[in-house]
């Protein structure tokens, strides 16, 4: 198994250092370029401000105290002039820039129906019967009543609301006063606004003040008429003391005006009686209008009835002393205060004239308004049964202007501080606007929201919110719209 | 004298809705107001210089002419500025409409 054998050495060469060898290579990529630009993204620019408050320059300054009163009084008769003119001014009353002015179309803002009167149980027959904004334009009184026939049982009611924040009216009245018998027109005072004026169908005037802290709203009640009184006015006497007046008119065919003063110690003598007047038609127009065939005689009620009752009347803004006076049988006449003549039957306590100075050219209906325009002192416009609606000059017995209606209005006015606008509104349930001097209707798109529509029965603009109408109806309810009559007028 | 300037200026405060009056010197310095000093030395500085505007208006229009009165209506505003040699008056008030 072990054998022995001789192998030669070998030697191996040491192999300790060896000599490496590199050889480089170089590839080439794709050329690879960066161009440097200089881009500026934002300006800047070095502003200094002013970040601490200045202080206010001081008011002491030196001053000759003697040369600013001397300019002070001298300038002072001016000034007064100028703010006594600023504020009297009727200039911009109203007035809006055509660029102020968004609202374009009419907008009904909202319907408000008045609470059912509980007694009659029957509320579709309760219509509002006068409408009346208050003086600040925050308040809107309104009256209901019914279809008479002959003499008046109801109750009468008032409602009283008052504008929310919003711009409209509550659900409920903020009060309601009630009065022994239907109530036929309202007015507020023309400067207290909590102060009312209502009359009824049976010849009574009611003041309240719906804010009387004592909770007896009730201030006066005085019964002015024989007959339903037909319209009150509050005017302003002309006497130098402008003394406040209410007129009352009557079918009974007087026109009173009553002293108001709230601080008589007597209830009865809050309202007492200044001069009555009696209207009477022109003869010579009766005879004209009546023309019987040869040998028949004329009806009872021509030859008997000594004067006409009066339906309505209106007391001039401009002129203290006139007014006008509609009565029954159509006629307008044009009256005054101070050139009257005293009547038969005229006492020392209970003065009686007449006021008649020009009579104007009857409608062949009954008046329905009558009105002075607010705008233009020589104007006045006349609405009657005949559907007309007639723009009369003082000066002219003849209408200036008439504008022919194919409906019937049930209340018509002047629209203030737009002289060629009047507005009505009647038995098409909706408010319409008349242009006085194309004596056309203006289509205002009143007529397309209202969906029950009644007959629209009485209407009144805010006294303070022009663009803001009331218009009350034959169910009731009250609609609130706005309306942008400045663009209106150039429709 | 002084009192009588503050008396006149109390009168022309009592008018129905008078908001502020400002008396400036012709350099627009104010210096008596009844409004705060903010509100006075802005008034006094554009209303002085718009008078100034105003009066050469009226002066290049008819040398023989010069400026009185100015008015000026805003929304908010009415004012009023009386120019004088010396001094402006400027009365700042709400239109009762």
């Amino acid at each position: 198994m072990f054998t022995t054998k001789h192998n030669e050495c070998v030697g191996f060469e040491s192999n300790w250092k060896v000599k490496r060898v590199y050889s480089s290579t170089e590839s080439q990529t794709t050329e690879f370029a960066v161009a440097e630009q200089e881009t500026s993204t934002a300006p800047k620019e070095s502003i200094m401000i002013q970040t601490d408050s200045q202080p206010p320059p001081k008011l002491t300054e030196e001053v000759d105290m003697d040369k600013v009163a001397g300019f002070l009084h001298t300038i002072y008769p001016n000034l007064k002039k100028a703010i006594d003119d600023c504020n009297n001014s009727r200039a911009f009353r109203g007035y809006k820039r055509q660029s102020d002015i968004e609202e374009v179309e009419c907008k009904l803002v909202q319907i408000v129906n008045a609470p059912r009167i509980g007694e009659e149980g029957d509320s579709s027959s309760k219509k509002v019967s006068s409408l009346t904004w208050n003086q600040s334009g925050k308040s809107l009184a309104f009256s209901c009543n019914f279809e008479h026939k002959s003499w008046c049982y109801h109750q009468g009611s008032v409602y009283i609301y008052t504008l929310l924040g919003n711009g409209k009216l509550p659900d409920h009245p903020k009060k309601t006063l009630t009065t022994e018998s239907c109530v036929v027109s309202l007015k507020f005072h023309p400067i207290r606004p909590s102060v009312l004026a209502g009359s009824t169908y049976t010849g009574t005037v009611v003041i309240w003040n719906f804010q009387n802290d004592s909770g007896d709203e009730v201030i006066a009640t005085k019964s002015v008429h024989d007959e339903v009184v037909t319209q009150i006015l509050w005017t302003n006497d002309v006497d130098p003391e402008k003394t406040l007046l209410l007129v009352t008119t009557s079918t009974d065919g007087l026109l009173k005006l009553w002293r108001y003063d709230p601080n008589a110690r007597d209830e009865g003598q809050i309202l007492s009686l200044r001069t009555r007047y009696k209207v009477k038609p022109p003869l010579f127009n009766n005879m004209q209008k009546y023309e019987p065939d040869n040998d028949e005689e004329a009806p009872l009620h021509i030859i008997t009835k000594e004067s006409n009752g009066v339906v309505c009347f209106d007391f001039s803004n401009f002129f203290p002393d006139m007014f006008l006076v509609a009565l029954e049988g159509g006629y307008v006449v044009q009256c005054s205060l101070l050139g009257a003549t005293e009547l038969k039957g005229s006492t020392k306590y209970e003065p009686l004239y007449d006021p008649s100075f020009k009579y104007y050219e009857p409608h062949q209906g009954e008046v329905i308004s009558i009105a002075f325009s607010p705008n233009r002192k020589e104007q006045f416009m006349t609405y009657g049964t005949d559907s007309e609606i007639r723009i009369y000059l003082l000066g002219q017995e003849d209408p200036a202007q008439l504008i022919f209606l194919k409906t019937t209005l049930l209340d018509v006015t002047f629209v203030p501080f737009e002289d060629k606008l009047v507005a009505g509104c009647g038995l098409n349930g909706f408010m319409e606007i008349f242009h006085v001097q194309k004596a056309t209707r203006i289509e205002n798109g009143a007529e397309i929201p209202v969906k029950k529509r009644s007959v629209s029965t009485s209407l009144s603009i805010n006294a303070a919110r022009n663009n803001l109408v009331a218009i009350g109806s034959a169910n009731g309810d009250i609609q609130l719209w706005t309306i942008p009559w400045s663009s209106l007028v150039n429709k | 004298m002084a009192q009588e300037v503050e008396e006149t200026m109390k009168r022309i405060q009592s008018h129905k809705g008078i908001v502020g009056t400002i008396i400036v010197n012709s350099e627009g310095v104010p210096i008596k107001t009844t409004l705060d000093n903010t509100t006075t030395v802005q008034y006094a500085g554009l209303i002085s210089s718009l008078a100034d505007k105003a009066r050469s208006v009226v002066r290049d229009l008819d040398p023989s002419n010069d400026l009185t009165f100015l008015r000026i209506r805003s929304k908010k505003h009415e004012i009023m500025v009386a120019p004088d040699k010396e001094f402006i008056l400027i009365v700042v008030q709400n239109p009762v409409d």
